[in-house]
């Protein structure tokens, strides 16, 4: 995590403030303390030096008034002018001694040595000149350096009363007067000769040749570098021009340094602790403000969660955060109003305000555990279409809404649900399985009196399907949801307004389902499961089988024979019966091309279902079947249902009519059970009338029967179509029929639908009886 | 030096050359300070080779003491003259001389000095005062005939040029107080168009007497 919590920010800034402004102020201060030192050691020093200097000016009046005394002694000057050099020197020492004089010189006007009070003293040339250069400022002293001892050195004639010779008096500067000096100025003091060695100095140094370089380099340490141990300043004294003189004002600066750093270290000290005390008050105030935030965050949780009852404290916290807390309690009620909003939009239907149908299976789900029985009502308002078509949408939708108010006031213990359209569901509580008929009966008096819509009073009848709780399904709410469904559709199937289920219902809907997956597979697999038998057609004028029927077959390895009634109606209701058809015409077709083969012309008649009609390539895979194994459209006929055929499909007869036109026979299948108009009849391009077997079986024995197979025969043969009779049991009915004139009979009197193989035998067999 | 040593050279055979028309005549001499000035107090002496000292007049030279000073603070004797040293001040006097030619000394006294003090020798005698130290004066003791130049800086002796030496001494020259600077007459710089001579003499003011009073910034007088 690299994020910073805001209490570590408040902290690190408040600290990084103080820090800044202890480092500023402690370098201020430093650097102004440190200023101020200079500047004090720079006064001391000037101090020092003008102390220094006045001195030296009292000392030179001092030795120049001495020395002047001196040389104006009567005796001085008379032994000075009697000659006598032993005399002189004795001289010298004894007056020198007098005022303290460290050297004493006597030279003549041309400045050579006479006499001095240093024995053995020699001067050479330099030296010479520079006593020489001394007489230009008499009275003034002047430095010098004499068998390598500093001398403060003072020129005076000697007059008597002129100027007969010059004494040179002088004063040693050793330590004695740089200690003095050292006590007079506060500094120490050196003095230094051309090569910067020391003559005399009141430092602790003993190393003369390096004294003034230690001056100037000497350290102290101090943390990470190195402080000068020492100022010095450097004067020139007056002196011979040739051998000059320097002193070193030194002052010390460890006693400043230390007064410094122990200034530095309060400094460094209170600047700590002011920035202890930032972190604590900074901490604490980042708590103050971080506190509430975090319960600010707790809150927040909960209103994800969707927890919006939690009441957030009024503290006595700044005016911003109480704010901030009453805007986000706000917020949590606003947004719980608005969850509550959409939720219910989300669970209710909107034009109804029923739950909807994902909300109420939800709703049966949690309700079902319960041990309650339960009554599950769907219902469908039976001509809704119409409604709509007839009086508009929006009464529609207002006759919906009614309904659902109308629901909504059977019982506060029911709930009610709008699935799609006009599909209500209603599930209500009863006691026991046995009051449910009169719950139902309560329920649908409840919704018979009419809707009054403003000025319309609608009187709407319903289709309903209905189950019961747990009797009809237990615990499993997608289940009695579903068994509640198959009702329903049962219901406007089977024309019953109350229908309840069924047991088994479902599980023989989902056995149509298997069996039709199975028949798919067994059309995918063609493995000889499914196979055609044929029966034979009698044409009575010729008296010679000429037609066979075609009949579809399947004998499934699981299952066992499998009606065809069964697989076909359940392939009608599927959409797999233009498959079936495809299989069965291209099995027949092949068929007829094998039987040619073995000189055996016959036509085959074909059934097929009304969605082969509608089917769009119906026609085109029979001509290409016919055209594949070469097979005259002339023997090929397709029989219809009379029920399929007048479902007045415009497509349909269109198919039809190209049919016939592409040379293919049409023939009315089941005749005279269905509700077929003669005038429909006549529109229809159809060549053949098959007598339903249901007049045909007992024919002989019913006179009525016989009236309607006559009449139709000859309504038949006057409308230009021929007529099969189907179903024929016996002799007599065989002979009736020749004697109605009918075209073709079929039936077990002739025989059963047989195998291919069994139906040539029995062709073969038939027509060596026959002739 | 540089004429000295010419001197050394040249007077030999000057002598030689001239011996026979050597003649003594008047003549002046323009003595000059190094600033072109006429020089007065200047004392010129003519050095004879063979001089005779001439009988040395007995009567003392007055240097009188007033207000602390000598007066005349110059005086030229000849060899063998006394000087007397009157007091006429009403303080003492302690007066005294370190010079070669006399050194002496007169006890702090007041009014007339018991005797007067002999000079026997020739050469220049400075005299001071012991408890005065700005009293200074100047003695001459001449060999030969000399004269003080006068306020032209001039002055008119008989000489022979070709023979003769001249001396010049001033109480304010730089080199020593007592020494004599010797002249080469032969030297044709020193000539002047109108047959006298002249000579230039190198002085410095005599530097205010320093005494206490001067050290302290106040007047001792």
């Amino acid at each position: 995590m690299t994020q910073t919590s805001l209490r570590q920010r408040i902290v690190v800034l408040c600290t990084s403030l103080v820090l800044i402004t202890s480092v500023i102020i402690q370098a201020a201060s430093w650097w102004s303390t440190s200023r101020f030192n200079e500047n004090q050691i720079e006064a001391s020093i000037s101090n020092a030096q003008h102390v220094f200097q006045q001195y030296l000016q009292e000392k030179e009046k001092l030795l120049a008034t001495a020395a002047r005394v001196l040389t104006a002694d009567f005796g001085f000057k008379q032994a000075v002018t009697s000659k006598d050099a032993e005399t002189i020197t004795s001289v010298l020492l004894n007056h020198g001694q007098r005022i303290d004089a460290d050297l004493m010189l006597l030279t003549d006007l041309q400045g050579e040595l006479i006499s001095s009070s240093l024995p053995d003293l020699s001067l050479n040339n330099e030296q010479q000149t520079s006593l020489k250069e001394l007489l230009n400022g008499q009275g003034e002293t002047h430095f010098m350096i004499l068998k390598n001892t500093l001398y403060q050195l003072l020129a005076l004639p000697v007059k008597a009363p002129r100027t007969i010779a010059y004494t040179y008096v002088g004063f040693e500067i050793d330590t004695t007067v740089t200690n003095e000096l050292k006590q007079l100025t506060g500094l120490d003091v050196s003095f230094f000769n051309t090569d910067d060695m020391a003559l005399a100095s009141s430092t602790s140094f003993t190393q003369a040749t390096s004294l003034q370089s230690d001056l100037m380099s000497a350290t102290l340490p101090w943390f990470f570098w190195d402080r000068p141990a020492f100022d010095s300043r450097q004067l020139t004294l007056a002196a011979t021009s040739n051998s000059p003189i320097t002193v070193f004002l030194t002052a010390d600066l460890s006693p400043t340094y230390k007064e410094y750093d122990a200034l530095i270290a309060t400094i460094t000290i209170i600047a700590s602790l002011i920035m202890l005390a930032a972190i604590l008050v900074s901490g604490l105030f980042a708590k103050n403000l971080t506190q509430p935030l975090l319960l600010l965050v707790d809150v927040a949780k909960e209103y994800a969660k969707g927890q919006y009852g939690r009441v957030l404290p009024d503290k006595s916290m700044s005016q911003e955060m109480n704010t901030l807390f009453d805007a986000v309690s706000d917020m949590g009620k606003e947004i719980n109003t608005r969850e509550q909003h959409i939720l219910h939009q989300a669970q209710h239907d909107t034009l109804t305000e029923l739950y909807n149908r994902h909300t109420f299976r939800q709703l049966i789900e949690e309700e079902l555990h319960q041990s309650q029985n339960y009554l599950l009502i769907a219902i469908n308002i039976r001509g809704f279409s119409n409604l709509n078509d007839a009086l508009g949408i929006q009464v529609g939708d207002a006759c919906l809404k009614a309904l659902a108010k109308r629901l909504g006031s059977f019982d506060v213990c029911s709930k009610h649900a709008r699935l799609d359209g006009d599909v209500f569901l209603s599930l209500i509580p009863i006691v026991a399985p046995e009051d449910s008929a009169d719950s139902v009966q309560k329920f649908f008096e409840h919704l018979a009196k009419p809707l009054q819509l403003k000025s319309l009073a609608l009187n709407l009848k319903f289709w309903s399907g209905i189950t019961v709780y747990p009797r009809d399904c237990n615990n499993d709410a997608q289940a009695i949801f579903r068994r509640t469904m198959i009702a329903l559709d049962a219901s406007e199937k089977e024309n019953q307004p109350i229908r309840y289920y069924q047991d088994g219902e479902e599980e023989a809907r989902l056995e149509r389902l298997n069996i039709v997956e199975t028949l798919k597979e067994a059309l995918t697999v063609d493995d000889g499961q499914l196979y055609m038998n044929y029966q034979p057609k009698l044409n009575l004028k010729t008296g010679k089988i000429d037609k066979v029927e075609s009949l579809i077959r399947w004998q499934h390895p699981e299952l066992g024979f499998v009606s065809p009634e069964v697989f076909i109606s359940y392939a009608e209701q599927t959409g797999i019966i233009f498959e079936l058809t495809t299989w069965v015409v291209n099995t027949v077709l092949k068929q007829l091309a094998d039987w040619q083969q073995q000189g055996v012309v016959i036509e085959a008649a074909i059934n097929i279902s009304a969605q082969d009609l509608s089917h769009p390539d119906f026609h085109m895979n029979l001509m290409q079947a016919s055209a594949k194994h070469n097979i005259s459209p002339e023997h090929i006929t397709l029989e219809v249902t009379e029920r399929d055929l007048m479902q007045d499909e415009e497509q349909a007869v269109a198919l039809l009519v190209d049919l016939k036109k592409s040379g293919y026979t049409i023939s009315v299948d089941d005749y005279g059970i269905g509700q077929s108009s003669l005038a429909k009849l006549k529109q229809l391009p159809v060549d053949e009338l098959k007598i339903d077997k249901s007049f045909i079986m007992e024919l002989s024995g019913s006179e009525t029967d016989q009236i309607i197979v006559s009449s139709t025969i000859t309504l038949g043969h006057r409308l230009g179509l021929s007529v099969v009779a189907e179903g024929l049991e016996n002799d007599e009915s065989l002979e009736l029929l020749k004697s109605m004139s009918c075209d073709h009979i079929q039936g077990y009197f002739i025989a059963r639908p047989m195998a291919q193989d069994a139906f040539i035998d029995w062709l073969r067999d038939y027509e060596k009886k026959g002739s | 030096m540089f004429r000295l040593l010419r001197l050394k050279i040249i007077t030999p055979l000057l002598t030689l050359f001239f011996t026979s028309l050597s003649f003594s005549a008047p003549t002046t001499i323009q003595v000059n300070d190094n600033n072109g000035q006429p020089l007065k107090m200047a004392v010129v002496e003519v050095i004879k080779q063979n001089s005779v000292t001439a009988k040395p007049d007995p009567t003392p030279v007055i240097m009188d003491q007033v207000n602390k000073r000598f007066l005349p603070d110059l005086i030229l004797i000849t060899q063998g003259q006394s000087v007397s040293f009157p007091n006429s001040d009403n303080i003492r006097h302690h007066v005294y001389s370190f010079s070669e030619a006399k050194p002496f000394e007169l006890k702090l006294y007041a009014g007339k000095p018991k005797s007067s003090i002999e000079f026997d020798q020739n050469g220049v005698v400075i005299v001071g005062c012991n408890i005065h130290d700005s009293m200074i004066g100047s003695i001459y003791i001449a060999k030969n005939s000399a004269m003080i130049t006068d306020t032209d800086g001039t002055v008119t002796l008989d000489f022979d040029p070709a023979v003769d030496q001249v001396s010049v001494w001033h109480p304010h020259q730089v080199i020593n107080p007592e020494e004599r600077e010797i002249f080469d007459l032969s030297d044709p710089s020193s000539a002047d168009s109108d047959g006298g001579y002249s000579f230039t003499i190198t002085t410095a003011a005599p530097p205010p007497r320093d005494t206490f009073g001067d050290s302290f910034g106040y007047d001792a007088n």
